[in-house]
């Protein structure tokens, strides 16, 4: 018998025509794509040729991503500052840093920069628990990806007794997890496991996640299993090939595999976490950045028209120096503009924290002020917004003389 | 009679306030500036008025947008200090000095000012900051009652600065025509250079800045002929608080000595910067 192949690259396709449909319809939605930053430390080629590869693979998708490449010497507390900027930085939905990074840095520390709303690689602690529960949360891309191509193939899994080779914290041990979630009888097994031919020959499912070419031996392999090679070294699998092909219902290729479907995988979590990203920010829990947004004009008068426009704007805002109102604004923002008399595009810059919309709309600064006190953004940050810069680029130009025209 | 003893300009931003709530002075972030307000403090120190007249404007706190007064007068006992959205700043209540403000507003508008007046005011950073200026621990007072002045700088059309130097003018001869022996301070707040929304947010413009500084004692004429239109292009569209400035040195009597002064960026978003004048009265030779 000659095992059918598992078509990760034939499934992922599929995965990303259904992500540029879900891209599509939030950027009609929201007027702005999902963005991806990924991060790169120092010049390692293969991380180098993934990360360029899931570049490529947002590009197609309608996906923003946004590069960061940082130089191998840098330090952890470095890394670990530039990866909660872009934590906080309203304008990424997702963040992706590219492992293994340089020996002298501390991972863990770095992963657990990102924002658990952003881990859409899962590689969080947040995340793993969330998994580990069973609860929502952001699956690690490559266990995901495995459990969308098992599925993509009907495989059944209840009652099945899964082999899990390897056990790293974001590959082998999330994935023995998932399958256990899926009712299956998990076996870890790893390099200090006794009797690993005859474990795996246990196996109605195995998972090669060891990152050992070639460590799994096709004889071992049971007549009728399934064989998912998640090796990663080069284009050479944990598994041999064409002996496991020979015993196995269903293999994975490598390539081919199991690689694609972990990139679709972090490109669908991507857009989900554009998506809750969307609608905290609708909650008006996290403010918006004005580059992506409105555009300021140099000066903005109140004059009588802009009051006259501005009217019901300027009055929520300025209820906000009332303590009383402050809470009942936070509870329910969009029951609360509408108490206001707000107009749509009004009630949507209040809502969105578009703060030079809000200007446009006749807002006044001083009261405008109020709402961004409100979520703890200074004068400086609105300075960014208006003048494309980051709160604290703002504040250097400020400490510099400020900003000098004519 | 009451006079004037000296006048102070200032500006009032918020986190000049911020500054000393949170015992921030001392950063290397804010030492500057107050290192500056120094020689100006010990000197006030020793010449304290028994009133304050303060120039000023609020924002968005005491007025909104249903009414806007071009120029409104304080007439009440006492003030609270407002929580404009992030609490109170905790400095004491401030006392009016109400028979002084009914004898202001009366005066003014003898002299075709229109004056409004508040019986309830709320005063929010635009008067307190520059309080805090001129006495950085006041304990549990003040060390000087209060009248408020207002005046709009926020919504456009804002009184023309030769309007404010003219209003400061006729301040100064009712401050002097007061039958009761007082020593008053006229406080001009706001400004120097500062645009806080749009493109041009962070504008400083420190030639205007020093020509300002200079002239607001030896020219003030030439600060009262430019136009609103002049101040927004020149300091920014909140820098046009400067006219009110013009208010206290208008108060001024004819002579005037220049104490103390100091020019700092940034504070915040601001050029920060403070004036101190001693009036020599009408008849001494400066
Ligand atoms: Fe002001």
């Amino acid at each position: 018998m000659t095992a059918q192949i598992l078509d990760g690259r034939a499934v992922s396709v599929a995965i990303l025509d259904r992500v540029r449909r879900e891209v599509d319809e939030f950027a009609a939605e929201h007027g702005r794509v999902p963005a991806l930053a990924t991060v790169l430390v120092g010049d390692d080629p293969a991380s180098r040729t993934y990360v360029r590869m899931k570049a490529n693979r947002c590009a197609k998708a309608g996906i923003d991503s946004h590069r960061v490449e940082l130089d191998a010497a840098i330090t952890t507390g470095e890394l670990v500052s530039r990866i909660r900027e872009l934590s906080a930085d309203p304008a990424v939905d997702g963040i992706l840093l590219q492992h293994p990074v340089p020996d002298h840095i501390d991972e863990r520390a770095a992963f657990e920069a990102i924002e658990p709303a952003k881990d859409v690689d899962g590689v969080t602690r947040a995340s793993f628990a969330a998994m580990a529960f069973d609860e929502d949360g952001f699956r690690s891309a490559t266990p995901g990806g495995i459990m969308a191509l098992l599925d993509a193939y009907d495989i059944p899994l209840p009652g099945r007794h899964a082999v899990v080779v390897g056990r790293s914290p974001i590959l082998g041990r999330p994935v023995g997890m998932l399958l256990l979630a899926r009712d299956a009888t998990v076996t870890y097994c790893h390099s200090r496991t006794a009797g690993l031919a005859e474990r795996v020959a246990e196996a109605d499912i195995v998972v090669a996640a060891a990152g050992r070419p070639r460590l799994i031996r096709g004889e071992w392999i049971r007549p009728g299993a399934v064989v998912v090679d998640a090796g990663y070294a080069g284009n050479t699998g944990d598994v041999e090939y064409e002996e496991a092909a020979e015993r196995a219902a269903f293999i994975t290729p490598v390539p081919g595999g199991v690689g694609p479907m972990t990139i679709a995988t972090l490109l669908a979590q991507t857009v989900r976490a554009a998506r809750a990203h969307q609608t905290r920010r609708s909650r008006g829990a996290v403010p918006v950045r004005g580059e992506a947004m409105t555009k300021a004009r140099d000066n903005y008068l109140l004059d009588l028209a802009a009051s006259r426009q501005g009217y019901a704007l300027n009055r929520l805002c300025g209820s906000l120096k009332d303590e009383e109102n402050r809470r009942r604004f936070l509870e329910d923002e969009a029951a609360y503009c509408d108490a206001y008399g707000l107009s749509a595009e009004q009630r949507k810059a209040i809502l969105e924290r578009d703060w030079t919309a809000m200007l446009e709309l006749g807002g006044s600064i001083f009261y405008t002020f109020k709402l961004a006190m409100l979520d703890k953004k200074s004068m400086q940050y609105l300075g960014g917004v208006f003048t494309g810069m980051s709160a604290e680029e703002f504040a250097a130009a400020m400490r510099s003389g400020g900003r000098k025209f004519g | 009679m009451a006079r004037v003893i000296w006048g102070l300009a200032t500006s009032h931003v918020p986190s000049i306030g911020a500054a000393m709530d949170n015992g921030k002075t001392e950063d290397p972030y804010w030492k500057p500036l107050f290192d500056g307000y120094g020689p100006a403090r010990e000197w006030m120190a020793e010449h304290r008025p028994d009133v304050a007249v303060v120039v000023y404007n609020d924002h968005a706190n005491a007025i909104d947008l249903d009414l806007v007064p071009t120029f409104a007068v304080g007439t009440a006992e006492s003030y609270d200090v407002a929580d404009e959205g992030w609490g109170r700043r905790p400095v004491p209540p401030v006392v009016g000095a109400p028979q002084l403000s009914e004898h202001l507003v009366r005066e003014l508008m003898d002299s075709s000012f229109d004056i409004t007046t508040c019986h309830r005011l709320d005063v929010d950073h635009g008067l307190t900051v520059p309080l805090s200026v001129y006495c950085p621990d006041p304990g549990d007072a003040w060390p000087c009652a209060v009248v408020p002045v207002l005046v709009n700088v926020i919504q456009y059309p804002q009184p023309t600065a030769a309007r404010c130097y003219a209003l400061g003018e006729a301040i100064g001869r009712a401050i002097r025509s007061f039958p009761q022996d007082l020593k008053v301070a006229v406080f001009g707040t706001g400004g120097m250079s500062h645009q806080l929304a749009g493109a041009r947010a962070g504008l400083i413009n420190e030639r205007f800045d020093r020509m300002f500084l200079d002239a607001i004692e030896h020219d003030p004429e030439k600060l009262a002929a430019l136009s609103r239109e002049d101040y927004i292009a020149e300091a920014g569209t909140e820098g046009i608080e400067l006219i009110m400035w013009l208010v206290m040195r208008g108060a001024m009597s004819g002579k005037l000595a220049r104490i103390h002064d100091t020019y700092h960026v940034p504070a915040s978003n601001t050029a920060a910067a403070l004036a101190l004048f001693e009036d020599l009265g009408e008849g001494a030779s400066a």
